[in-house]
């Protein structure tokens, strides 16, 4: 057993977390779950020594010695890894951000710059040590934040889903980077994933402001009743038969290139978008497409090519027939939605009532009530500011503000991202209830995502789609989609 | 409009940028002090690095235009001597004329090596630059440490907030379109505002965040360069420091 021990005694944060008890020692993985919005974050903060505890305390013993907290009342103990590569670096340059922590240690320069160098190597950022992390991918960044959190050697690391926005290839090298710190370290990794929580030595789960230790992940996570409690859903839950359902409901698809008729929904004609973009594909109406691929290979990019939030530099990009050109975008607008990455973050109004029903007059609260219920929106949100609800919640309610002039062309991009089991079914039941009469083009780095919906899959790299096939023979290519750094189900 | 920094690979965006921060610095200085043998030389040095830097004469322009409104006032106000109470009643003095035309070349050196040196240095760079000489005056007082962290943090966060401008227009732009009226179209781009100011402040708690979280301390942030101190940069200090000299020189003639 190792020395050092982080307790919780009593610890209790506003109306969030009461009156939590644990003990985490140094060596020990631990997985944290639970429902958005239930405190799992703020837990992290607390224990990082972020903000303070309303009451009770966290505490570090070392052999049943306290240690003394360091500036600002943290320990250099703990560490913590946030979920957006964009918001957590602080340097202004590669070297800067690896350096930071590495200075407030009261390291002397020749041995900063030694070490800035070693793990610049380590990740293979070699020849970018003087450059914005800005310029550099998601996985990239978020690699660099890791090492840059894990140079301070800290013995307790805190990941509030710090994978959950990445591809299976980035996943896999922080995972790497992880695991070089040795057994000594100890994890806490807050996730909805649960094959990332069966890797941890004990799972807590927490809901209404209450911690439980369930001991050994498997002991909840093979209990499908427990799961259904603290909204845990294996990632490819029910698969198989929701992908029989959606053959039993269209029977196989033969849609194949030289079938397209005149008009498809959304058509790109030989577009070109500086280096980014290179696409000759068609949508049919109701048919639902797939696109997959790693952090930055241009997916993002293709939907907002469709919308025309990015004009192409060569080709044309069609609707219904119709060429996009600036004159006629507000209309096209109308019937082609989307869904932005991260879409709860930007929502735009005071209450949530406005962002859903923006430019509705006279919406009666019957109505406004079976709208929500769709989207399992409780209608006390309808009055408060999107501010005030968890992140999971923000995400449902731009769903619903997207899907509310019923368009025609449905583009979502990665629209589960950070979302807990229930807030998924939520968005898959609607989803499903779409799929059939919209086109629609679901973003994902996860084919679990899509299968039961997706007529066929696109696989994006550098710009191209470099693999179309029917979604239902997804496997003959599974090493491609592997490869690609695309989740497939197992 | 013209970006103030222009990508490039000519010799002077290779430089060191600390180098470029304490010569832009030292040249300035010395503009301000030397007399018209000194200028020429100086304004010699000046042109050779409008050609080093390959920058177009557009990338001037706002320069030029400064610096003729300067001109205009500098000439109107030590040039012209006027005997009463009324403006247009006086004559041209020679002497005020040429103290107008030195400080209007002692202005326009100042701005064109300033607007080199931000043309070839990138912000974050010129950041860490400035940082860096900041360095010593921490051993005085932990808030030039603070100062340098704060002025990298700004360079840092200006792009960022820049990123959530641009996120919160696209959800504006794709939820529907702008009315046509402009009063409208105002009142509703004004609404951005408000979420704008609350991503601000929210990225801003993140970073203060990110701080503790990486252990700052008050007064010990330091710049680490890993910028390798080439023989290029060893050939330019020698070149600005003989310019230097020579300015100094001939103004002792």
């Amino acid at each position: 057993m190792y020395d050092l021990v982080i307790n919780a005694n009593n610890l209790s944060y506003g109306q969030i977390l009461h009156d939590l008890n644990f003990t985490w020692y140094q060596g020990e993985t631990i997985a944290l779950m639970g429902p958005n919005g239930s405190g799992k974050s703020t837990l992290a903060r607390l224990i990082a020594g972020l903000i303070e505890a309303t009451a009770g305390y966290v505490e570090i013993t070392a052999k049943g010695v306290p240690l003394k907290r360091g500036p600002y009342g943290r320990w250099h103990a703990v560490g913590l890894v946030g979920q957006h590569p964009r918001r957590q670096s602080i340097g202004a340059s590669v070297a800067e951000e690896l350096s930071f922590g590495l200075i407030n240690l009261g390291l002397p320069n020749h041995e900063v710059k030694y070490q800035v160098r070693e793990i610049i190597q380590a990740i293979g950022l070699e020849g970018k040590e003087n450059q914005s992390p800005a310029t550099l991918s998601g996985g990239e960044r978020q690699r660099l934040v890791v090492a840059a959190v894990l140079a301070m050697k800290p013995q307790f690391v805190l990941f509030d889903e710090a994978l959950s926005m990445l591809d299976i290839r980035s996943q896999e090298r922080i995972l790497a980077l992880v695991h070089n710190m040795g057994k000594k370290a100890a994890k806490l990794w807050i996730t909805h994933d649960p094959e990332l929580a069966r890797k941890a030595d004990r799972l807590w789960l927490l809901q209404d402001g209450q911690l439980w230790d369930a001991g050994k992940p498997e002991n909840v996570l093979n209990a499908p009743q427990l799961c259904q409690n603290f909204h845990i859903q294996n990632r490819c839950e029910g698969l198989e038969a929701r992908i029989k359902r959606k053959t039993h409901k269209t029977g196989k698809t033969d849609k194949t290139e030289s079938a397209i008729p005149e008009s498809p929904a959304l058509q790109w004609l030989d577009v070109e978008i500086e280096n980014r973009l290179k696409l000759n594909k068609a949508v049919q109406a109701g048919e639902f497409i797939g696109i997959v691929g790693a952090s930055g290979s241009g997916k993002s990019t293709l939907l907002e090519s469709a919308i025309g939030l990015i004009a192409p530099s060569a080709g044309s990009i069609r609707v219904s027939g119709v060429r996009l050109n600036k004159k006629n975008l507000p209309a096209v607008r109308r019937n082609i939605r989307i869904l932005l990455q991260e879409a709860g973050e930007y929502l735009l109004d005071r209450t949530v009532r406005q962002v859903i029903f923006w430019g509705e007059k006279g919406v009666d609260s019957v109505s406004e009530r079976q709208y929500l219920e769709r989207f399992d929106i409780d209608p006390v949100f309808l009055a408060r500011s999107p501010e005030t609800l968890s992140g999971g919640e923000r995400q449902k309610v731009a769903l619903a503000a997207t899907l509310r002039t019923e368009p025609e062309v449905l583009l979502l991009d990665e629209p589960m991202l950070g979302l807990d089991a229930q807030g998924r079914k939520a968005m898959t039941r609607v989803i499903e209830e779409l799929s059939s009469s919209l086109a629609t083009l679901y973003v994902t780095h996860d084919l679990c995502e899509v299968l039961p919906y997706a007529n066929r899959l696109w696989l994006v790299d550098k710009g191209q789609v470099v693999r179309d096939c029917e979604a239902e023979d997804w496997d003959r290519y599974r090493e491609e989609f592997r490869k690609a750094g695309v989740r497939i189900p197992v | 409009m013209e970006e103030i920094y222009q990508p490039g690979s000519s010799v002077l965006h290779r430089l060191d940028p600390r180098f470029k921060t304490a010569s832009l610095a030292m040249l300035s200085g010395l503009t301000t002090g030397i007399g018209s043998w000194g200028l020429l030389v100086d304004a010699l040095g000046v042109l050779a690095l409008m050609g080093l830097s390959r920058l177009t004469w557009r990338a001037y322009r706002p320069v030029f235009m400064v610096v003729f409104w300067l001109a205009l006032f500098y000439g109107l106000t030590a040039g012209w001597v006027w005997n009463g109470w009324r403006i247009w009643e006086g004559h041209w003095s020679n002497a005020g004329l040429a103290l107008a035309g030195m400080m209007t070349v002692r202005i326009a050196l100042i701005f064109v090596l300033t607007r080199i040196f931000a043309a070839v240095t990138p912000p974050l760079e010129q950041g860490l630059g400035i940082a860096y000489f900041l360095g010593p005056l921490s051993r005085l007082t932990p808030k030039a440490a603070d100062f340098a962290l704060l002025l990298t943090l700004t360079l840092r966060f200006i792009p960022l907030l820049a990123e959530e401008a641009g996120l919160l227009w696209k959800a504006r732009v794709v939820r529907g379109t702008l009315p046509n009226n402009w009063l409208l179209r105002l009142s509703d781009l004004a609404g951005l505002f408000p979420p704008l100011l609350l991503l601000t402040l929210r990225r801003a708690e993140e970073v203060a965040e990110n701080l503790m979280a990486r252990g700052y301390a008050p007064g010990r942030y330091r710049v680490v360069n890993l910028h390798k101190w080439s023989s290029q940069d060893s050939l330019a200090l020698l070149v600005v420091c003989l310019w230097g000299y020579l300015m100094v020189w001939t103004n002792s003639i």
